[in-house]
C-alpha cells in the first residue's frame, strides 16, 4: 500500500517520453541554456525527456479526481508508474541493474492544470488527487512489454489515448538509471513513464468537466476508472 | 525567536529557543511540533516557566548538534528573483512569482554537516533566504502570508549543473544538496521586505543580496503559489539567488573538495557547509533521523 508521509516517498513524473509526443516542448518550456554551460552539460541516456517533481499530497487511490473550482483547463493522460523495490543509486548503474529494482506496475493518471503557467511544471501538477494510482499493482517481471504492452485511456466512452509501450523513447529502467545519476531511489518511490499522445493540450479533445468518467487501461494492470469532481471554492 | 533543532543527550531532535548563544528548551515537549514548541515558549516568557507548568532545559548553542530548523515535506525554488541573477544566466524576469524547480525533500541537511560532492559533478552554490510554512495555506492575501509562516532560515540551493536542462530536479535533489540553518526566525522578528546575505566560498565574497531588490517579494511569492496549490506546514519555498553563482563566472568556478561555502545574515545566522568529495565522505551524511 502507498504510505501517506511525504517523506517516505518520491513522486517523478516524465514527459514526452512517447515518440508522438512534445507537450512540453510546445508549451514553450524548453530551457535552452546559456552558451556557458554547454560546455558543462553531460549528456545522458534519455535527455529530451522530462523529469518533473509531483507532490506526494497528489497521490491517490480513491477513484475521485478533484476539478479545481477555478481551473478550467484540467488535462489528462494514462501512464505507466513503475515502483521500486530496490535502493538504487546515487551513481551510474545499468538498465539491467535498474530494471532488478523495479517492484511493480501500477496504472497512473497524469493530471496537469493547463491554467498554471508552465513553467511552474511543480504547481500545475500537484493538486491533491491529481496523480491518481491502481490499487492493483503487478510484479515488474510479470508486465508485458514493448508493442504487447497497450496503454489505453477513455472519457465518457471516447478513446482520446491507445499507444504502447514500443513508442517510448526510454524505458522506464533507462529512466531510472538517468535519476539514479543524482539521488538515490528507495524503495516505494514512484515514476510516471510519460503519456502518449492525445490528451487534451494536443488539440481536439475537451478539458475535463465535473462529472467526466475516465477509464484508464493498460495491458496486464486491467482498468483504473476516475470521475472528476468540481471542487467547490473554500 | 529564532529556534533551532538539536539532538537531546539521548539522541532525539527537540526544538530550542535561542538568546545570545544560550538555548533554552523544554524537556517535556521533546516531541513537540514547531507550532507547540513556539506557543509553548511564548507563554512560558510571559508566564515564567514555573507558572506555565513546564520544565526547562538549558545548553550552550556551540555544545549542540544542530540539525536543519526543519525536515521538509516538499521544497518549491524560484529560479529567477534577482534581476542581477536574471543577467548573468541570460534568463526572463518572470511577470509572476513563478515556482521553476523542486528539490526533492531527500536532499536537505543541517548547518555544519559535510555535503558530499558527487563524483564528474560540477557543483555549485546559490545563497538563498527559505521561507517554512507554519499551517494549512491556500488561496490567502499577502496581508494574511505573516500569520501562515513558521519562520524563514537560510538556504544553500546546491546544484550540479553538468545535468541537462530538461532535469533540473535531478541537478538540484542530490543528497546533501539542501542545508537549511543554521536555525528559524519567527516572521514577527523579522521585516520580511528588509533581510540581507552575503555568500563567501573558503572566505571569498560571491554573493551579495537584500530582499529590498528582489523582483517579488517573499509575501507575494507565498500568495502566488497558494493560489493554485495548497501549502502545509513543513512545505519549504527558497525565494530565489542574486548574482555571482560560480557557473556564471568567467571562468565557470565549481566546488571542490575541501571548499566551505557560508552564507551570513544579519537577521538569519550563518549557514555553514565544507564540501567533501564522495571517497571522503560517509556515503548518505543528511538527515541524521
Amino acid at each position: 500500500m502507498l504510505v501517506a508521509d511525504p517523506t517516505d516517498r518520491l513522486v517523478i513524473c516524465v514527459e514526452d517520453n512517447y515518440r508522438d509526443q512534445q507537450t512540453v516542448r510546445k508549451t514553450g518550456l524548453a530551457l535552452n541554456p546559456p552558451a556557458f554551460l554547454s560546455s558543462i552539460i553531460r549528456p545522458g541516456p534519455c535527455d529530451d525527456v522530462w523529469f518533473l517533481p509531483r507532490a506526494t499530497d497528489s497521490l491517490t487511490m480513491e477513484h475521485r479526481l478533484l476539478k479545481p473550482s477555478a481551473c478550467q483547463r484540467l488535462d489528462v493522460g494514462v501512464s505507466l508508474a513503475v515502483e521500486m523495490a530496490l535502493p538504487i543509486g546515487p551513481g551510474e548503474v545499468s538498465v539491467d541493474e535498474a530494471e532488478r529494482a523495479i517492484g511493480w506496475a501500477r496504472i497512473a493518471l497524469d493530471v496537469v492544470r493547463r491554467d498554471v503557467p508552465p513553467e511552474q511544471a511543480f504547481l500545475a501538477r500537484s493538486y491533491p488527487t491529481h496523480t491518481p494510482i491502481s490499487e492493483h499493482r503487478l510484479l515488474w517481471s510479470d508486465m508485458p512489454t514493448g508493442a504487447d504492452c497497450t496503454l489505453q485511456l477513455t472519457v465518457n466512452g471516447r478513446i482520446r489515448q491507445r499507444s504502447n509501450l514500443e513508442a517510448q523513447r526510454a524505458s522506464a529502467a533507462t529512466l531510472i538509471t538517468q535519476i539514479a545519476r543524482s539521488i538515490r531511489v528507495s524503495p516505494g518511490d514512484l515514476l510516471l513513464t510519460g503519456t502518449p499522445h492525445g490528451i487534451a493540450f494536443d488539440g481536439g479533445e475537451q478539458w475535463l468537466e465535473a462529472g467526466d468518467e475516465i477509464v484508464a487501461s493498460i495491458d496486464g494492470l486491467g482498468q483504473l476508472t476516475i470521475y472528476v469532481e468540481e471542487e467547490l471554492p473554500k | 525567536m529564532r529556534v533551532v533543532r538539536f539532538l537531546t543527550t539521548d539522541g532525539r531532535p527537540a526544538f530550542g529557543a535561542v538568546d545570545d548563544d544560550e538555548v533554552t528548551w523544554l524537556p517535556q515537549l521533546a516531541d513537540a511540533t514547531l507550532e507547540s514548541f513556539v506557543s509553548s515558549m511564548r507563554d512560558d516568557q510571559r508566564l515564567g516557566s514555573t507558572d506555565a507548568g513546564l520544565d526547562r532545559g538549558v545548553a550552550a548553542l556551540a555544545s549542540l548538534q544542530l540539525l536543519s530548523p526543519i525536515a521538509p515535506r516538499q521544497v518549491i525554488g524560484v529560479g529567477t528573483n534577482y534581476r542581477d541573477h536574471v543577467a548573468e544566466m541570460s534568463a526572463t524576469a518572470p511577470a509572476v512569482p513563478t515556482a521553476n524547480f523542486a528539490k526533492l525533500p531527500i536532499s536537505w541537511t543541517s548547518h555544519g554537516a559535510d555535503i558530499e560532492l558527487p563524483a564528474g559533478a560540477f557543483v555549485d552554490y546559490e545563497g538563498e533566504i527559505a521561507v517554512v510554512i507554519g499551517r494549512p495555506t491556500f488561496q490567502i492575501t499577502e496581508a494574511q502570508v505573516d500569520g501562515h509562516l513558521a519562520g524563514l532560515c537560510l538556504a544553500n540551493d546546491v546544484s550540479a549543473r553538468e545535468v541537462p536542462t530538461t532535469q533540473l530536479l535531478l541537478g538540484k535533489s542530490h543528497p546533501g544538496f539542501c542545508p537549511l540553518g543554521p536555525f528559524l526566525v519567527t516572521p514577527d522578528d523579522l521585516d520580511l521586505d528588509d533581510l540581507s546575505y552575503t555568500v563567501a566560498v573558503n572566505g571569498e565574497l560571491r554573493q551579495t543580496a537584500t530582499t529590498t531588490s528582489i523582483i517579488h517579494s517573499i509575501r507575494s511569492i507565498v500568495a502566488g503559489f497558494a493560489r493554485s496549490l495548497p501549502l502545509h506546514a513543513g512545505d519549504v519555498i527558497l525565494t530565489g539567488s542574486p548574482a555571482g553563482v560560480g557557473v556564471a563566472r568567467h571562468p565557470p568556478l565549481e566546488l571542490h573538495d575541501g571548499d566551505v561555502v557560508e552564507i551570513t545574515s544579519p537577521q538569519l545566522g550563518t549557514l555553514r557547509n565544507r564540501f567533501v568529495s564522495a571517497s571522503r565522505s560517509d556515503k548518505y551524511p543528511t538527515s541524521p533521523e
